[in-house]
């Protein structure tokens, strides 16, 4: 259960890190991503998570893009690896989002190998991205994650207010220079492996150049209220069937979809 | 050696939630779902008539001996009125061809899948293709500025 205090803590922060009640489902993602990672690239360890942090170690910068673009193919095709991620976090998403759920069709992993520039992601907010200010996102370490560049970054609601007019407002900054000049209103984030961080899209987030000697290795998908609005403000591919699938329906949204349905068809409803 | 199941590609150039893909994506992401996901051989797609509403090319491919189903890009690639849908679920029970849909990653093979894809129909409803802009009413007693993240 979520409690008030978390629920304030959210409020507040715009993010919410909290023990995973189910550590069986996450020791099944990790262990579905290391004998996926592992069968491409031997692992010397059979402890998984030394193998995580070291993966650098097995593969060039090179070899990596290919390298996560066949895993996160390998793992969106196991369907049973959808119901795991979305039990490892019911908790919190039944607590702030609901339990009647759209899913995200694709869940992503994240390979960040030191020094590698080129899987940097740049502060930014969803929301620019057309996605719905109703959604979360689910973010799972598959290994401890350290409070530094190890890690993702992500700013407050409050200082996010600041940050979003600049970028939405400004005729001469880039992005790059507001995230410097508002460089300190961000927080890296320390996550054990069984924690779960889960935040608001609509505040900015990121990563830099993971600068650490390990690699850090997360999956993240994006979950909403099945019965919350999809497209905001500007149409887009945000939506069902595009982007999100619906993972859980309740039986009495199909009676009373049906229920409109069958009324409007038949117009046997007085007021038609 | 085993030959290659063949399926045909179906174009509709309808809003799918509010996207027309246009022919040639649609062909295209027909071609490597058949290829890739349905290991078949693909039969090139073909396009709905935009000014019948007799779904004449759909029926078409489904008395096509030849193939062993079609690959629409979405369910909502079907007939929206659902009477023209049942007459297509009956076709394709008849001749024993399969819909295979991309973007839900479903297919129709049995009687018993028609459940599955006429409850996803749910979501062409426009409560969930309908741009937000405004609350009503109702919607505005939860605006509470402590909740406003820009």
């Amino acid at each position: 259960m979520v409690n008030e205090k978390e629920i304030n803590f959210f409020k507040k922060n715009g993010y919410l890190i909290k023990k995973s009640p189910d550590q069986i489902s996450l020791n099944k993602l990790q262990d579905f991503v290391y004998k996926i990672l592992s069968k491409k690239k031997k692992s010397l360890s059979k402890d998984k998570k030394k193998y995580f942090q070291s993966l650098h170690k097995y593969i060039t910068k090179k070899e990596l893009n290919n390298f996560r673009v066949n895993a996160i193919t390998l793992i969106n095709r196991n369907k049973n690896f959808r119901d795991l991620y979305y039990n490892s976090s019911k908790e919190l998403l039944d607590g702030l989002v609901g339990n009647e759920i759209a899913m995200q069709k694709k869940i992503n992993l994240s390979i960040q190998i030191p020094n590698d520039t080129k899987s940097m992601l740049p502060m930014h907010s969803d929301i620019y991205a057309g996605e719905s200010p109703f959604e979360v996102v689910v973010w799972i370490p598959l290994m401890d994650v350290k409070k530094s560049t190890h890690s993702m970054f992500i700013t407050n609601p409050k200082d996010n207010i600041a940050i979003n007019k600049a970028i939405t407002k400004s005729k001469k900054l880039t992005i790059i220079k507001i995230y410097n000049k508002f460089k300190k209103k961000f927080k890296f984030l320390k996550i054990n492996f069984g924690e779960i961080l889960i935040f608001s899209p609509i505040i900015q987030h990121g990563n830099v150049v993971n600068t650490t000697k390990e690699t850090r290795i997360s999956l993240n998908c994006r979950f909403k209220s099945l019965l919350s609005p999809y497209d905001v403000f500007s149409k887009t591919h945000r939506n069902i069937p595009h982007f999100f699938q619906p993972h859980t329906v309740k039986p009495l949204t199909k009676i009373g979809f049906n229920f409109i349905e069958t009324v409007n068809k038949k117009k046997f409803h007085g007021s038609l | 050696m085993k030959k290659m199941p063949i399926f045909a590609g179906y174009i509709n150039l309808k809003p799918i939630n509010g996207i027309i893909f246009p022919s040639y994506a649609q062909n295209q992401i027909n071609k490597e779902y058949i290829t890739s996901k349905l290991n078949g051989e693909f039969f090139m797609s073909t396009n709905e008539n935009t000014y019948g509403k007799n779904n004449i090319v759909l029926r078409s491919l489904l008395e096509e001996k030849s193939l062993r189903g079609i690959c629409l890009l979405s369910v909502y690639s079907l007939p929206d009125i659902k009477k023209q849908r049942e007459e297509i679920y009956k076709l394709s029970l008849k001749y024993k061809k399969e819909f295979h849909f991309v973007f839900e990653e479903k297919f129709l093979k049995n009687k018993k899948d028609i459940s599955t894809i006429e409850d996803l129909f749910i979501f062409n409803n426009s409560f969930f293709t309908t741009k937000k802009k405004f609350l009503n009413k109702f919607e505005r007693q939860f605006v509470n500025k402590d909740w406003s993240f820009v």
